[in-house]
């Protein structure tokens, strides 16, 4: 393998060039942190408008999170389904309360679903879930409610024929 | 430049060049991001830095881009500087990374091989050149030739190490440098009145 010291000249000549120790110029170190302040400044300009562009977007998110929940609260014609819902329970327990055994009207079906929305609801609220959950499993409960309702009113009109 | 950091310069002329070493104290400030460490950090080898660059990268104005780029990576990269190696041999590998860099971005000797390297090249000048300063030399190579030079044989570089700096096998530097070397002896030898 060739190196300079085959050449015992030229290896003179590379000593030489690693003993220079030419100066840089004088104002290298004033440029450097220059560009060193200018890239410290850009990048704090960059990291402002990248806050701003975060705060922004967390704005953004948290009013369009408001509105969802908002609108599932408020839909179908801003009904509270849920106290509609125990209204409509209060009704069926009088009417339970004037009938008899006898008297009563077969509504397996539609109490097996009630008790099925109502273990929903339950786990609904065990974990924490969010209004556009449970509004649905309110509304379902009233029209069930509703359904046993008319169910119990019929059996007592014919009852009374 | 400061008055500390001139101080600091002329406490350093015992051990020159990369081989200096910096106080705890000083090293520590700069880690802390104080400007004025940094500032010492470059009177203690700024000098020894652009020497390098300006060998490896042939010019002045790029030497100084180096030489920028180096000691700004330095700044912002100290904090990870635990001192398992003296802190001059650092600078020097981020110096030398830094100009391999700037090699492999000229596309055009990116992907030279040693023959088409040399090739290029104007045939040495059969007139003796009846004197030539060490740094003139090193301008007759092309720029990869020039650090191959540099490294191996006033930086102490092996080829191994070339090898991994310019992501080629060891057989290419041990090329480069073969034809770097008998170029360059063309060029002294007849001044000396050797053969050549």
């Amino acid at each position: 393998m060739k190196n300079s010291m085959e050449f015992p000249l030229l290896a003179q000549h590379l000593q030489a060039a690693a003993l220079a120790q030419p100066e840089p110029p004088v104002d290298l170190w004033t440029r450097i942190a220059q560009a060193h302040a200018r890239r410290r400044a850009q990048r704090a300009r960059l990291r402002y408008a990248g806050g701003a562009l975060v705060a922004g977007l967390l704005c953004a998110l948290a009013v369009a999170g408001m509105r969802w929940h908002g609108g599932a609260a408020h839909g179908d014609e801003n009904i509270d389904w849920q106290a509609r819902a125990q209204a409509l329970e209060l009704q069926l327990a009088a009417l339970d309360h004037a009938q008899t055994a006898a008297t009563m009207v077969d509504a397996g079906d539609v109490e097996a679903e009630l008790a099925h929305v109502d273990r929903l609801l339950q786990t609904a609220y065990d974990h924490a879930s969010y209004t556009n959950e449970l509004v649905p499993l309110w509304k379902r409960r009233s029209e069930l409610l509703n359904t046993l309702i008319v169910a119990r009113k019929q059996g007592l009109a014919l009852t009374r024929i | 430049m400061n008055r500390s950091a001139d101080a600091e310069l002329a406490g350093a002329t015992e051990v020159a060049g990369f081989a200096q070493d910096i106080d705890a104290m000083t090293l520590v400030r700069a880690q802390r991001g104080d400007m004025a460490a940094f500032a010492v950090l470059y009177a203690r080898f700024g000098r020894a830095c652009y020497g390098l660059a300006l060998r490896l990268v042939g010019n002045a104005p790029q030497a100084e881009d180096l030489v920028q780029e180096v000691f700004l990576k330095l700044i912002e990269t100290i904090r990870s500087f635990r001192g398992d190696a003296p802190f001059g041999a650092w600078l020097k590998r981020m110096t030398v990374n830094a100009a391999i860099d700037q090699l492999r971005g000229r596309k055009r000797f990116a992907d030279a091989d040693p023959d088409e390297m040399f090739s290029q090249l104007a045939a040495v000048d059969a007139a003796p050149m009846q004197s030539i300063d060490a740094w003139t030399l090193l301008q007759q190579l092309p720029p990869r030739a020039r650090a191959v030079v540099v490294l191996h044989e006033l930086e102490g570089y092996t080829h191994a190490e070339l090898a991994a700096l310019f992501g080629q096998s060891e057989s290419y530097s041990k090329s480069i440098l073969a034809r770097a070397l008998q170029r360059l002896h063309a060029y002294v030898a007849p001044a000396a009145g050797q053969p050549t």
